[in-house]
């Protein structure tokens, strides 16, 4: 894989941990609300974070949709195979989601580092 | 806004919303024994609260907040004391329907609440921190 499709490539998968991280906090700020379904993201692939709607698409800083968070699709839990509102699963979800995040950066510093080394020859 | 700080938007009004629910807790218990002032009065009724959930205009996030405040309609539990200032002609005193057990439990499940909202805003502190440290040199 070429270099700068690396960063691309890296630079979609933060926009999409973000949009599961903000997911994940709405649904335990609402742990004891009646009536709320636990919402989980779409799961990962290259090109996520790029649906946009209506308004958006001219100005991404107009409101998204409920449904599309940082232009990450968020469907009911239940349909990623997830069950309810469990303060739990949502904080092991949060773990996952840092230790991503953590490789991710990880994989972005390492490939700078390169691009440095070899600049500077 | 950008996702991360709209998370941290989201956990904050959890725990606002765990704290309203702490505090009509403590008013409960406080309140447990408050009988009326005058003979045959009713006394002391239990609140109750309950959350919605809300958007948020300026982070585009979908925060909680709390929906009313209301009491607890069930009956007073009745105790024989004619002594007491609050009885009635026949000496029944009605006492608030406050149940401490119920309460303690309401309690703690504020606090589990309250603590996995914490969590998630030390959490987010995290990520942005470890995004920034990219912009060191080694």
């Amino acid at each position: 894989m070429q270099v700068n499709g690396v960063f691309g490539l890296a630079s979609q998968r933060a926009v999409w941990l973000s949009a599961r991280q903000m997911t994940i906090a709405e649904n335990i700020s609402k742990a004891n609300t009646p009536g709320y379904v636990a919402r989980d993201t779409e799961p990962f692939k290259a090109g996520v974070g790029q649906h946009r709607s209506g308004l958006a698409i001219t100005n991404s800083l107009h409101l998204q949709p409920g449904n599309i968070v940082s232009g990450v699709k968020v469907v009911a839990a239940s349909a990623t195979g997830g069950q309810g509102t469990n303060v739990e699963t949502e904080l092991m979800k949060s773990i996952e989601v840092r230790n991503d995040y953590e490789v991710n950066t990880a994989i972005v510093k390492a490939f700078h580092r390169m691009i440095l080394a070899s600049a500077k020859g | 806004m950008d996702s991360l700080l709209a998370s941290v938007r989201a956990a904050g009004s959890g725990l606002k919303a765990q704290s309203e629910r702490q505090r009509i807790v403590s008013e409960n218990i406080a309140n447990a024994n408050s009988t009326s002032q005058s003979g045959g009065g009713d006394p002391y009724r239990r609140k109750t609260i309950s959350f919605v959930e809300t958007l948020d205009r300026t982070s585009g996030a979908r925060i909680v907040s709390v929906a009313s405040i209301s009491r607890d309609r069930s009956d007073f539990p009745v105790e024989f004391d004619p002594g007491n200032p609050a009885a009635d002609g026949n000496g029944k005193v009605k006492l608030p329907n406050v149940n401490p057990i119920i309460e303690m439990a309401d309690m703690r499940e504020a606090n589990r609440s309250y603590e996995a909202n914490l969590q998630v805003i030390k959490q987010v502190r995290d990520l942005v921190s470890m995004t920034v440290d990219l912009m060191r040199s080694t």
